[in-house]
């Protein structure tokens, strides 16, 4: 049996499931509503999961889909939260960890400390340069000094964040922070002290930008033509769809033999990484994302990255994976 | 306490699915309509703007030494 563990709004959980067709699984959501509806029961090193009626005895678990790894919060529940949801929620947390210490011997994808590990961007950068991707000059520092020598010499540069969150205004609006080119008289604003170190990079004039999405040993390279949008240029996720391109392409194959040694260097075998190609054709590495969605890619370019998973769990359930290589290959 | 980098919040990126007469390329799947994950992690948070974002903040994250 497949446990995929994701929350009950999970587009891509719901997507592949409807593809799983007689494969078996259990659909463990981790979402406020759906735990509130759970009923946990470890006894004598046995786990009975009980969720919305159905019964999971994880002894009958062959492998993971692991989506979501802790309970989810709703932006809402992650601001006043009362002593006692804080006690419910870090208990479940800890259970949890109890959960996936039994299931330490089946297969993963991806395990979750490893995922969670790969999510480091300085483990990143640190991995990526010795396997000799290209990385944009970066600079990580609170230091106004070297921030404006940094801007000096690369200008353009580029303001991201390591931690893509997102804040509750006064106005109790949610809101998140792109990319965004920063200048010299910008840094005017930054404060002498109590300032947090930010990243700042080398702008790349892009000719595309691309995700890359790993599954075991198969790839699925998509082109996204931001540059074709006024919305998207700089950052993709202001997604501007109707006029960004995308379409599959190969990678070259110098990519793809660093994208594979990347993966074994991580430890995981899911993996989405971006990319930027400039005008001279040179491919930047940005970042992998260890749990990163998928299914936008695969809806506009009919990239077969679902069938990929589905053909990672017939592997781990033994069964016979022709169909879908025939599809992938 | 005010800081730097929030100066650049802003809204949240929400996907909007033009009719194709309105797009200026064709997807290799024609069937744009169904286009419902375009990065979201979910429905619930109506974003595209952290594609990759594990929405538990790290303090929501129990302590397990990584």
């Amino acid at each position: 049996m497949i446990l995929i563990l994701t929350d009950s709004n999970d587009a891509h959980a719901n997507y592949l499931i409807d593809k799983l067709k007689t494969l078996p699984y259990f659909r463990f959501n981790l979402d406020v509503a759906s735990l509130l509806d759970t009923y946990y029961t470890f006894q004598n090193g046995n786990i009975q999961i009980k969720q919305s009626g159905r019964i999971l005895k994880l002894r009958d678990i062959k492998c993971v889909w692991n989506r979501r790894n802790f309970v989810e919060l709703l932006l809402e529940e992650s601001y006043d939260q009362d002593m006692d949801f804080k006690l419910w929620k870090n208990e479940w947390n800890k259970t949890l960890t109890g959960i996936y210490n039994s299931l330490k011997s089946v297969p993963w994808l991806n395990p979750w400390r490893l995922a969670y590990i790969a999510e480091n961007k300085y483990l990143q950068m640190e991995v990526a340069d010795k396997l000799g991707f290209t990385i944009p000059e970066t600079l990580i520092s609170n230091e106004i000094g070297e921030l404006k020598s940094f801007i000096n010499q690369y200008n353009p540069v580029v303001l991201k964040l390591m931690n893509q969150d997102f804040y509750k205004t006064a106005e109790n609006e949610f809101k998140g922070i792109y990319v965004n080119k920063i200048s010299l008289k910008d840094l005017e604003k930054f404060g002498s002290s109590n300032e947090n170190p930010i990243v700042l990079q080398k702008y790349i004039g892009k000719s595309f930008e691309v995700r890359y999405t790993v599954v075991g040993a198969d790839h699925f390279v998509c082109k996204i033509e931001s540059q074709a949008s006024n919305i998207a240029n700089i950052d993709w996720r202001r997604y501007d769809i109707p006029h960004t391109p995308h379409t599959a392409i190969e990678p070259p194959v110098h990519i793809k033999d660093k994208v594979t040694r990347f993966m074994k260097e991580l430890g995981i075998e899911y993996g989405a990484l971006d990319f930027i190609v400039d005008t001279h054709n040179n491919w930047y590495f940005l970042e992998v994302n260890s749990m990163g969605q998928f299914l936008w890619i695969e809806d506009l370019t009919d990239l077969k990255i679902s069938d990929a998973i589905i053909k990672w769990f017939k592997t781990q359930l033994n069964l016979n994976i022709n169909n879908y290589e025939s599809v992938l290959n | 306490m005010k800081v730097f980098s929030t100066n650049y919040l802003e809204s949240l990126s929400i996907e909007q699915v033009l009719p194709s007469d309105q797009w200026n390329w064709k997807p290799a799947n024609s069937n744009v309509d169904k286009i419902y994950a375009s990065g979201a992690k979910t429905a619930t948070r109506q974003t595209t703007y952290a594609t990759e974002k594990d929405n538990e903040s790290d303090s929501d994250r129990p302590n397990e030494g990584q």
